[in-house]
């Protein structure tokens, strides 16, 4: 089994600048190798206002991978989320010349849809197709060898905004880390945790970050739907910090020690202690019912809004695998419960696909949290190392990412 | 991790700013990284501050003559002027007068400039006397707008208000006190980070806590003896830089440094947060640091507070209703909507809700206190 040259994955998050690094082999396989984090700041909903505190972040990192790992790395992909990411439902048509569908007309029209001229203010960062039509058929996940006039492909687009892009690529870039690749958060996630039976089973991913929220909808095999809300952990941190007067450091421990997303007969009862900021002042504490009041109503909120456009694309009914939960706000207790009383199907955490080896080994964080960094190597190694890599993730549509 | 240089600049822009740059630095002492930005060549005085000619070619060191455009098209043909007085710098204490040419017309510019930086920025900016006339008055308030537009933190002084606190009538002693009371509150970030005490207030603390708080307000009171606390909290009560009204928005949080000899108590410190809370109200935030310096203030209690109103996240209302134009948002909502922690994000709006409000309030639930 021989290893491909190291691959690397930056993710600037509301919550932690993340940098790591994997190994491909020629298996298959993924070994991590790195990982380095520190809390950011100056992120607000994944997004960069604080330039420089951005570039100190990723060169804290960098610093951090050379001294404990002993990596100088020069580039990276990087993962993308916030609000700011789109998607775009596209219909692109071919006339077929043969009178029935080839396989090099197949290649033209994923190459057609590919050409999208998105304005200059978005950039592409994926495109994936969800289904060919084929005349008067919809809904053909293979139509080669089909009879007929017009070929059609419905595809989904997933683009950001180039400033924001530019954003993040400026700040590592000045932190001496040039970017290779900008990926969709969201489908980084997915492709840590899922396994291709998941992927046809149907799956629903939700990433939980710091300052937004990406989800992505798996069946048949493939993407179906995908989406991004400005909300993550930052706002119930936020709301403990509103309802109950306390610094943010505080909100912060206490979200992490002490709530729950759901609200327990016996939390009246209980007074959830406030750290207090040195020793002799008057303990101060706060009721535990309101304190997992103000979480659960921030988190069923979020729940709900995801399970809104789930239903409006009508793909509930697909999912038969369940809802899948990453990312850090995954570690809120009862999260997991809230999800499948919301969306009434099963819920549960994401576990690491077991193509990637090593994590446990380089990080304390837990898998689940490390979805979108692990699923970002996973295809910074398609991008860099061989074709074939691709397939255990991305199934018929190899070749389809954009480069 | 790479170790930054000194983060924090002392910037005094215009005559009146390096006047209190100076002031400022006899109060403190050395050990600040200061600059003096102006039009006028002689603000650079003997050479004793870090002094930056605004305008070398196109005013050639003679000043504005009062005139803020010229100021401000001096900044605009050389933005990048400071860059490299700013390497390293992330949070930067402006101090100036406004009314007069430099200050009124270069803060503004020199503000949007450094917030594309991605440095913090707090300012405060004196407001010219009542008898200075019309013309002054109305200067200084044109070169507000754009401060408080590009400013994490601004705090602007009245000139009358500063010197009714002097207690005298007698003007060189009225002016020297207000300079001291500036140059108080601008040496608080300097001790509480150059001389942390028990609770300590570091940099990054500080600019997470100031960032995009807005218009704030402030004023420190001295006092000595076995009622010191009770004599401080008197005198901030009565200050009337801190003065409301009915119609004040509610106090969202308050930065308060406690500066003492080795003889603070624990019990002083309680009883200045349970004042504050009790004339500020239960919901406000208090982050407080204390300095002690037993050289400095050995008997003595100085409190300095910098106090931040809910309304001041609505120092931009037409900002926070951009493009969003479903749900008018009012009273506590439209506070909290902008309350500093995704003010300069992009706002998440859902069915006409602004989801950065916290849901327990947008859904009226009640909590168990």
């Amino acid at each position: 089994m021989s290893l491909s040259a190291p691959v690397a994955g930056l993710e600037i998050g509301t919550s932690r600048t993340v940098i790591a690094i994997g190994e491909a082999s020629s298996d298959g396989n993924l070994s991590v190798t790195a990982f380095g984090s520190i809390p950011s700041s100056g992120v607000r909903k994944s997004q960069i206002l604080e330039m420089t505190q951005a570039r100190y972040s990723i060169e804290s990192v960098l610093k951090k991978l050379e001294e404990q790992f002993g990596y100088t790395i020069g580039h990276a992909s990087l993962a993308v989320s916030g609000p700011q990411v789109r998607t775009t439902s596209m219909n692109t048509q071919w006339q077929l010349e043969r009178g029935f569908v080839h396989e090099d007309d197949i290649a033209e029209i994923n190459a057609r849809a590919e050409e999208t001229n998105l304005p200059p203010e978005r950039t592409l960062l994926e495109l994936y197709p969800i289904a060919y039509g084929l005349d008067e058929l919809g809904s053909i996940a293979s139509p080669k060898g089909l009879n007929g006039n017009l070929l059609k492909l419905r595809s989904l687009c997933i683009h950001g905004a180039t400033q924001r892009i530019n954003d993040a690529r400026a700040a590592a870039e000045a932190a001496k880390l040039e970017i290779v690749q900008p990926c969709f958060a969201g489908t980084c996630a997915a492709n840590a945790v899922l396994t291709p039976q998941d992927r046809r089973e149907g799956t629903l991913v939700i990433d939980l970050g710091g300052g937004s929220t990406t989800y992505t909808a798996w069946a048949d095999g493939h993407l179906v739907y995908a989406g991004v809300l400005g909300v993550g952990g930052d706002h119930v941190t936020n709301d403990i910090h509103t309802a109950f007067a306390i610094s943010r450091d505080q909100s912060e421990q206490i979200k992490m020690t002490s709530a729950s997303a759901l609200v327990a007969a016996e939390d009246g009862t209980i007074r959830v202690p406030v750290p207090s900021p040195m020793p002799g002042f008057k303990a101060a504490s706060i009721s535990r019912r309101a304190l997992n009041t103000v979480v659960n109503a921030r988190m069923q909120e979020l729940f709900t809004i995801i399970r809104s456009k789930i239903d409006d694309e009508n793909l509930l009914h697909r999912l038969n695998g369940g809802i899948v939960l990453t990312g850090g706000g995954a570690a809120l207790p009862n999260v997991v419960q809230l999800a499948n009383a919301v969306f009434g199907c099963g819920a549960r955490l994401g576990a690491i696909v077991p193509e990637v080896q090593g994590l446990d080994k380089v990080t304390n964080v837990p898998p689940f949290a490390c979805a979108t960094i692990v699923g970002l190597l996973l295809r910074a190694a398609t991008i860099e190392s061989k074709p074939s890599f691709m397939d255990s993730f991305t199934g018929i549509f190899k070749g389809f990412f954009k480069k | 991790m790479n170790t930054p240089p000194q983060s924090l600049l002392l910037l005094g822009i215009g005559g009146g700013g390096a006047v209190l740059v100076r002031g400022i630095l006899r109060a403190f002492g050395s050990g600040i990284r200061t600059l003096i930005l102006d039009t006028d060549a002689q603000s650079g005085g003997n050479g004793d501050v870090p002094f930056a000619l605004l305008g070398g070619n196109r005013l050639a060191g003679r000043g504005t003559g009062g005139q803020p455009a010229a100021a401000r098209a001096a900044f605009q043909d050389n933005p990048a002027l400071l860059d490299t007085a700013l390497e390293g710098v992330r949070t930067v204490v402006i101090v100036t007068a406004l009314g007069g040419g430099t200050g009124g017309g270069a803060t503004g510019e020199l503000l949007k400039h450094l917030h594309t930086l991605g440095i913090v920025t707090l300012i405060f900016a004196t407001l010219p006397f009542a008898f200075e006339g019309d013309e002054r008055r109305r200067a200084a308030q044109t070169a507000a707008g754009p401060i408080e537009q590009n400013a994490d933190v601004s705090v602007f002084l009245p000139l009358d208000d500063l010197v009714a606190e002097s207690g005298t009538d007698n003007m060189r002693e009225a002016l020297a006190h207000g300079l001291e009371t500036i140059a108080a509150g601008v040496t608080l970030f300097w001790r509480v980070l150059e001389k942390p005490g028990y609770i300590r207030f570091d940099a990054e603390r500080l600019r997470a806590t100031l960032s995009a708080c807005g218009r704030g307000h402030f004023a420190t009171a001295v006092a000595q003896g076995p009622d010191r606390v009770q004599h401080v909290l008197a005198s901030l009560a009565a200050n009337r830089l801190l003065a409301r009204s009915e119609s004040s928005p509610p106090v969202r949080s308050i930065l308060v440094g406690v500066l003492a000899g080795d003889d603070l108590r624990l019990s002083e410190l309680n009883m200045i947060v349970c004042g504050l809370t009790a004339a500020f109200g239960a919901d406000v935030n208090i982050e407080l640091g204390t300095v002690n310096d037993e050289d400095t203030f050995s008997g003595r209690l100085a409190v300095v507070a910098l106090v931040f109103e809910q309304s001041a996240t609505a120092a931009h209302p037409a900002k926070a209703a951009e493009g969003h134009p479903a749900r008018k948002l009012t009273g506590e909502h439209a506070a909290l909507a902008g309350n500093g922690r995704f003010q300069r994000a992009e706002k998440t709006i859902w069915n006409d809700e602004d989801l950065d409000i916290p849901t327990y309030l947008r859904r009226s639930l009640s909590l168990d206190r």
